[in-house]
């Protein structure tokens, strides 16, 4: 399972090399939320949201998952550690949901800093960033 | 909860919650495959024909000895509009080779999500007999070319309302769904039929690795095409089960059951799934005196980076009957028609929305020497395979 991630992210990594033209640097991944979100949120809630199975955070308000581009090395790193599925799996998961009118995948809106810059000002979003780009407009709920 | 339609919205207009959004957001999404295939090897019928691969019965896709591109092949357009405050609207539209691509409301409903735990969806939908049901006509959400034949009813679709209750219990997320509804089809295979009073239950629970799946439902089948104004125009035995008296229109329905249970576990890059199912007829259908079949695969994959081999065995048992209420029946045979097949293929997933597959199956018929003396050795075939499946 490990030796899988590594290689999911080496691969993700690369494939972000080419696009960013150098290895991308980054420290590890961590989920952010809004500063006022008071959620105690575990992997599983996380999970659940991200996977379109939970619709709202435990205190009961709307929760709003948005995803980073498609082959960002901290998308599929994201995928792999806390949905555990690869990126072949998540998207037949998700043809599955969208096509029975279940689930729509959470909306793709670029890199880390557009993400951050989304959550600071919604309290119903939640994302995952490159730890390194987490700041104080933010509240980081999880980290690996 | 808020309206979902608002996430759209602030997300497109990179703005704050002050937007106000009122035009509900409609997603089109759709879905092709496209598949050739040929039988290479086929059995004999007593009539001296070779023997054919239904691939899908619902529209009529039969592969014979010639490359054909029509019985897998398959376009779908899903509309989709959330209206916020829980209400969404779903609709597909859906063409197949084996219908010379007609295209088709396959679905439209509506869905009313009550809270986070219960929704209601009321129209055209899919019957959940399969764990692949829901997505039996997108190629790209499952590993085969199509799913186990076994997997294959006549009727998919149902008009009628379904409830659907989603939950956790622990580490498992959980699904109920109480359907009731009613269909009316006209098959190749079987003629016209029409299921009416379908009612039934459907329990579906996961996790990360493990999903758990069984299903039951009751039903009446009548045969439209077998009313009793019909049946003395059929040779032979038509005026026999004309002068008893026997319909199986839709004054005189057959009572049918249906029963499936499902597992899927997922650990690494590999995969196995099964799936047994089991229906039953109180009564054998005029003519074929077909009276219920039951079957199950078992399947296993594995995932090197983009590729996908794969290997299922499945294995069915259709029963008959003789005799309808003291009348013979048209099929004169009462053991069973029995095959085992074996498919062997691979997936590659070539570019992020799409896969190509191809697949060899090989198909035996196992059926008694009565039987096989009646109808040739129908079923055995084997059939190559190979398509591309997109979403978009």
């Amino acid at each position: 399972m490990k030796y899988k991630t590594i290689k999911t992210v080496l691969a993700a990594s690369l494939a972000g090399a080419t696009l960013l033209g150098s290895v991308a640097a980054w420290s590890g991944v961590a989920v952010i939320v809004h500063p006022s979100n008071a959620n105690d949120l575990s992997a599983t809630d996380i999970s659940r949201i991200f996977l379109g199975k939970k619709k709202s955070y435990p205190d009961g308000s709307e929760a709003i998952p948005v995803d980073q581009k498609d082959g960002a090395a901290v998308r599929s790193s994201f995928v792999s550690t806390v949905l555990k599925k690869n990126d072949q799996q998540i998207k037949a998961y998700w043809a599955q949901l969208l096509f029975t009118g279940k689930g729509t995948p959470p909306k793709e809106v670029g890199a880390s800093a557009d993400v951050r810059q989304l959550i600071a000002e919604n309290p119903a979003l939640i994302g995952y960033i490159d730890s390194a780009d987490a700041d104080g407009s933010v509240k980081v709920v999880h980290q690996f | 909860m808020q309206p979902k339609l608002l996430t759209a919205s602030i997300l497109a207009a990179g703005l704050t919650l002050g937007a106000t959004a009122q035009a509900a957001d409609v997603r089109i999404n759709g879905f092709i495959s496209v598949v050739g295939g040929t039988t290479l090897s086929e059995g004999t019928l007593t009539n001296g024909n070779k023997s054919t691969f239904t691939a899908n019965g619902p529209t009529n896709g039969v592969y014979d000895d010639d490359i054909s591109f029509k019985p897998d092949t398959m376009f779908g357009l899903q509309v989709a509009s959330n209206l916020g405050k829980g209400l969404s609207v779903t609709g597909q539209i859906t063409g197949a080779g084996g219908e010379d691509f007609d295209a088709n409301v396959a679905w439209a409903y509506l869905t009313y999500e009550f809270n986070d735990t219960w929704a209601l969806m009321a129209g055209r939908q899919r019957i959940p007999f399969y764990l692949n049901s829901d997505y039996l006509d997108v190629g790209y959400a499952y590993h085969w070319v199509r799913p186990p034949t076994v997997t294959d009813s006549v009727v998919d679709d149902f008009e009628g309302l379904q409830f659907r209750r989603t939950g956790y219990m622990g580490d498992w997320d959980t699904r109920l769904q109480l359907f009731a509804g009613e269909n009316s089809a006209t098959t190749p295979s079987v003629g016209d039929l029409g299921l009416e009073s379908i009612l039934g239950a459907a329990y579906f629970m996961s996790t990360d690795q493990l999903q758990l799946r069984a299903t039951y439902l009751t039903a009446d089948l009548y045969l439209d095409n077998l009313s009793s104004d019909k049946i003395p125009d059929i040779p032979i035995i038509g005026p026999l089960w004309a002068a008893a008296g026997i319909s199986q229109g839709d004054s005189n329905p057959i009572g049918i059951s249906f029963l499936g249970v499902a597992a899927r576990w997922d650990f690494g890059s590999s995969f196995v799934m099964a799936e047994y199912v089991k229906s039953e007829f109180d009564e054998g259908i005029l003519g074929s005196g077909f009276a219920g079949t039951s079957g199950y695969y078992v399947s296993l994959g594995h995932q090197v980076g983009l590729f996908t081999p794969h290997i299922t065995y499945s294995a069915r048992e259709s029963d008959y009957e003789t005799m309808i209420n003291g009348v013979t029946n048209g099929n004169f045979v009462a053991s069973p028609l029995e095959n085992s097949s074996i498919t062997v293929g691979l997936r590659w997933d070539f570019h992020p929305s799409a896969a190509f597959k191809v697949e060899y199956l090989t198909r035996s018929d196992d059926s008694s020497a009565d039987r096989l003396a009646a109808n040739g050795n129908a079923t055995e075939v084997d059939l190559f395979s190979a398509g591309i499946d997109v979403i978009f």
